[in-house]
Order: C-alpha cells, then sequence, then structure tokens
C-alpha cells in the first residue's frame, strides 16, 4: 500500500491522518485513493489534491484542497463518519470546479 | 447543442433525471426472493417511488454515493443486516447512515439481540423483524413519502 501511496504522492495527490484509528479504516482510504485520483484527473494540468483527515471531538473532520496556477479550491466538512464527511467535501469541491470550468467557456 | 446537453456535459445537471415529487429508496437484500413484495408495495404508494437494489455493502455505498454526488440522496434505505459478500448492514449504517434521511433495518435477529449488536455503534435506526409482510413493507415505504423532494 506504501508503494501506491507514493506513486499517488509523486503525481501530487496526498493523503494527510493516515496514523489516525477510525472504523474500517483500511475501507476508507481505498474510497479516499480512489476518488482522489478520479479528482485529481479533473483539475488543471499542474494541479495538485490534499486531502487532511482530523478528529474533531468524536466526529471526523475532512479537509479537501484543490491547488493550481488557474483555482484553488478549499473544503471541508464533519461529521459522526469520515465517509460522509468526505463525500460532503468531496461534493462541494466537485460543485465549486465544475462551476469554474463553466466560467472558462464565456 | 442545447444550454441543458452543454450543462449535462459539464456535469451541472445530474444525468438521472428526478421526477418531481419522486421519492428515492434504496433496498440493501441478498434475499432475492422478497423483490417481487416490495415491488408491489411500492407501485400501490400514489407517489413516484424509484427503487435501487443493492445485495452488497459495496454496491450499496457506491449507489449512496453516486446518488448524493449528483444532488439526490436516497430518502429512505432498508438495509438487511447480513448481505452477501464482505461487510453487514451494519457497516453500512455506520459509513453512510447519517446521509440517508431514514435508515431502516430488516433482520431476521431477535429484537434484543439487534440492539445489543447497535449499543456498540451509535445512533438507533429503526428494526423491523423478518418475516416481512405486505403491511411491514408498506409502514416502511411510508417513512420515504413523508419526506419532500
Amino acid at each position: 500500500m506504501s508503494t501506491v501511496v507514493d506513486l499517488m504522492e509523486s503525481r501530487g495527490i496526498q493523503f494527510l491522518g493516515q496514523e489516525i484509528q477510525i472504523p474500517a479504516g483500511v475501507e476508507f482510504w481505498k474510497v479516499a485513493r480512489k476518488e482522489l485520483s478520479d479528482l485529481w484527473e479533473r483539475v488543471p494540468d499542474d494541479g495538485s489534491v490534499k486531502l487532511c483527515l482530523k478528529r474533531d471531538g468524536k466526529d471526523f473532520r475532512i479537509d479537501l484542497g484543490v491547488v493550481s496556477s488557474a483555482i484553488a479550491i478549499a473544503e471541508s466538512d464533519v461529521a459522526k463518519s469520515p465517509f460522509v464527511a468526505f463525500e460532503r467535501a468531496l461534493t462541494k469541491v466537485y460543485h465549486t470546479l465544475n462551476i469554474w470550468k463553466l466560467g472558462r467557456k464565456f | 447543442m442545447g444550454l441543458r446537453q452543454y450543462r449535462q456535459e459539464m456535469e451541472l445537471v445530474p444525468k438521472q433525471e428526478t421526477v418531481l415529487g419522486e421519492r428515492r429508496v434504496l433496498i440493501v437484500e441478498d434475499d432475492q426472493s422478497l423483490r417481487p413484495l416490495w415491488e408491489k408495495v411500492l407501485q400501490n404508494k400514489d407517489v413516484p417511488i424509484k427503487v435501487d437494489w443493492a445485495t452488497t455493502l459495496d454496491e450499496a455505498e457506491r449507489l449512496i454515493r453516486f446518488r448524493y454526488r449528483n444532488g439526490a440522496p436516497y430518502h429512505l434505505v432498508v438495509a438487511d443486516i447480513f448481505l452477501d459478500g464482505p461487510g453487514s448492514g451494519i457497516d453500512l449504517w455506520n459509513r453512510y447512515g447519517e446521509e440517508s434521511m431514514e435508515f431502516v433495518f430488516v433482520s431476521g435477529l431477535p429484537i434484543s439481540k439487534f440492539e445489543l449488536l447497535m449499543s456498540l455503534n451509535y445512533g438507533s435506526p429503526l428494526y423491523f423483524k423478518k418475516p416481512l409482510n405486505y403491511m411491514k413493507c408498506s409502514e416502511i415505504a411510508d417513512m420515504a413519502i413523508g419526506w419532500g423532494t
């Protein structure tokens, strides 16, 4: 797994908080890797993507960011489940990214 | 290219069209013999109900994520505890229960055992003990109808 993560980091996809104990952690990071790879494919060529998982009391906080020379997006969400927090943050990022893409057409 | 098609291609409009007033239900159940019962119950409701089926945890999670990403989360998730393959309905509840407006468990487990299982997890979703019949399924389906679009 560390080889996969190293490869992703070399592409500009970062994961922070993997040391935090979470329920179904293996499944969570598997989903996160797949979704962030998909997201990375959709950001500008010089873009990077970062996911940060933290504890927020009894809940989990996900900070998700996209950075490139053309756009910077930072979204976060807090939920009892890291899966839900991630899904909500990711949806917000896609929403902003898609509006930006639409704006570039005009 | 019309504006709507353009916006769909830019992923600003969900590719799955939703009908006004439609309720979205996910049934996570590996016992396919129950499918005709659920279909009969849901067809007899006065509101349009879109049903998706999953027999595994992985399939259910993908559907929940897909619906949420397209701005149309499920109004109701009905999940058996024991599913095909790895993972259980309880795993689904723990991971995505917050995302559903209503979440109902169905299983043959005695309620005391269900309560013991849930004491180790957060929240207290509703539980219907199998065997299911038309009345029980109809009562469950009414939970989805209570939500607006």
